[in-house]
């Protein structure tokens, strides 16, 4: 393989993997964050008619496969709303986004509960209002305990990006399988990727260590 | 709307034997993977015990290697380039058992193996020094403290993890239908593509997936209320 070949394959898959996971990550992470924080603040609520199905959407989610979901969202739920189509990316996109504000929910409950019931109950002494409690003194400090898990979550749905492959779009992995039945040169177009994924991956958990380190430092347990 | 559930669909033949074959290679995998990555993890874990530092590296790049990779790009590697890189009698044999299944078991074990194996660094630091120094002051060797002080305690320690990664190793163990391994989620899809009743299959699907994900749940409460540590170790811990 000539460095031309090898830059060339380079430059096809970052553009797939810029194109197609980190936009579909980021977009779905960007909608899952606002639906996990309803969701884990409806799972703490004590009406169970609203905290039960909560409770049961994020174990369903948090149980079945990422592809399982995918699989109901591509090929389900058109037949639901009447033979609507919805492309791939929409529906990997959907997928991605309900599956994760599942796990999203439960980081971000974890957060809540951390917070000592103590404070709460302090905050009321000084006279602020129960939603001004939640909103100004749990709710900052949560979302600090809460980020590293997050942002490692994130990572994950990175990873799992690759999946939206199966049903059929054409990202980074599809994208590479592609180059290689064109070219016949498995070794080095699955290294490749391989090595974009473990460069991109590795740094960014070293971020979330550096900053999980600095939030146990500002805000012990 | 226009469209009418028939839950007996998933009764007919073919279907139902397609359900109960993807069940099937589902547990067998995911177990063969679990026990597999579990031996693994353990073993290399310990060697960041080993007072050689290229050792300790060499279980901290593991980890970071099998992390930072999706599992499906693992699963590629080892399905398209791993024959590769074999002499041609392997590689011959490789095809002739059925490598999409072999792969498929050797990814599943070790991403979970290198899961394990940083549970089992979490568990060595939870440990402690303080512990290690009181044995090795009663006049233990390196190895007796090791053996009958640090392993016995970290196996209890890591317990919650390794039953969680049990959990995670079932819905990982649905990718390897990418290469053609007939699990639960190929036959769901399978079974969609042929009879067009794509709910139906997406609830057996997933019910299967779920019911697993239970009877592990109730299997690991079980077994962390026995081998808790009182007073010291709960869920979590590590």
């Amino acid at each position: 393989m000539t460095p031309a070949q090898f830059f060339g394959d380079l430059g096809s898959l970052i553009v797939a993997l810029l194109r197609y996971n980190v936009t579909l990550t980021a977009l779905a992470l960007f909608i899952a964050f606002p639906v996990a924080s309803l969701l884990a603040l409806g799972r703490l609520s004590r009406y169970r008619i609203i905290s039960y199905p909560i409770a049961a959407y994020i174990n369903v989610l948090r149980s079945s496969p990422l592809l399982m979901v995918m699989f109901w969202v591509y090929y389900s739920f058109p037949m639901l709303v009447g033979g609507a189509n919805l492309n791939v990316f929409g529906a990997a996109l959907f997928a991605l986004t309900a599956f994760e504000a599942a796990y999203f929910a439960e980081f971000i409950r974890a957060g809540i509960q951390s917070i000592h019931k103590d404070q709460r109950l302090a905050a009321l002494a000084t006279g602020l209002k129960p939603w001004q409690v939640s909103l100004y003194v749990i709710w900052p400090q949560a979302v600090h305990r809460m980020i590293p898990s997050l942002l490692t979550q994130s990572i994950i749905a990175f990873q799992d990006s690759t999946l939206a492959s199966i049903i059929g779009l054409r990202e980074v992995a599809q994208t590479t399988t592609i180059i290689n039945s064109v070219q016949v040169k498995p070794i080095w177009v699955y290294s490749i990727l391989a090595g974009l994924y473990l460069a991109s991956c590795f740094t960014f958990s070293r971020c979330v260590r550096r900053i999980e380190r600095r939030t146990a430092k500002l805000l012990p347990a | 709307m226009g469209y009418e559930l028939q839950w007996s669909v998933l009764w007919d033949q073919p279907y139902r034997d397609w359900i109960l074959e993807g069940l099937y290679l589902t547990i067998q995998i995911s177990l063969i993977a679990w026990i597999g990555g579990l031996v693994i993890g353990i073993l290399i874990g310990m060697l960041s015990e080993s007072p050689r530092r290229p050792l300790v590296l060499a279980s901290v790049a593991y980890v970071e290697v099998f992390r930072n990779i999706p599992l499906l790009v693992q699963l590629f590697f080892a399905y398209f380039v791993l024959p590769l890189l074999l002499p041609l009698p392997i590689r011959r044999q490789l095809y002739e058992i059925g490598w999409e299944w072999g792969s498929a078991v050797l990814t599943l074990t070790v991403y979970t193996s290198a899961k394990v194996t940083g549970h089992v660094r979490s568990g060595l630091n939870a440990v402690g020094q303080g512990l290690r120094q009181a044995a090795l002051s009663t006049g233990l060797s390196w190895w007796q403290m090791e053996r009958w002080i640090v392993v016995p305690l970290l196996l209890r320690l890591i317990v919650p993890n390794i039953t969680t990664e049990f959990l995670t190793v079932f819905k990982g163990s649905s990718l390897a239908m990418a290469v053609g391994v007939m699990e639960t989620t190929y036959m769901t899809q399978r079974i969609g593509f042929q009879s067009f009743r794509w709910i139906e299959a997406n609830t057996a699907g997933t019910v299967v997936y779920l019911v697993l994900a239970w009877v592990v749940a109730i299997l690991m409460s079980f077994i962390e209320r026995r081998v808790r540590v009182p007073g010291l170790l709960q869920r979590g811990a590590v």
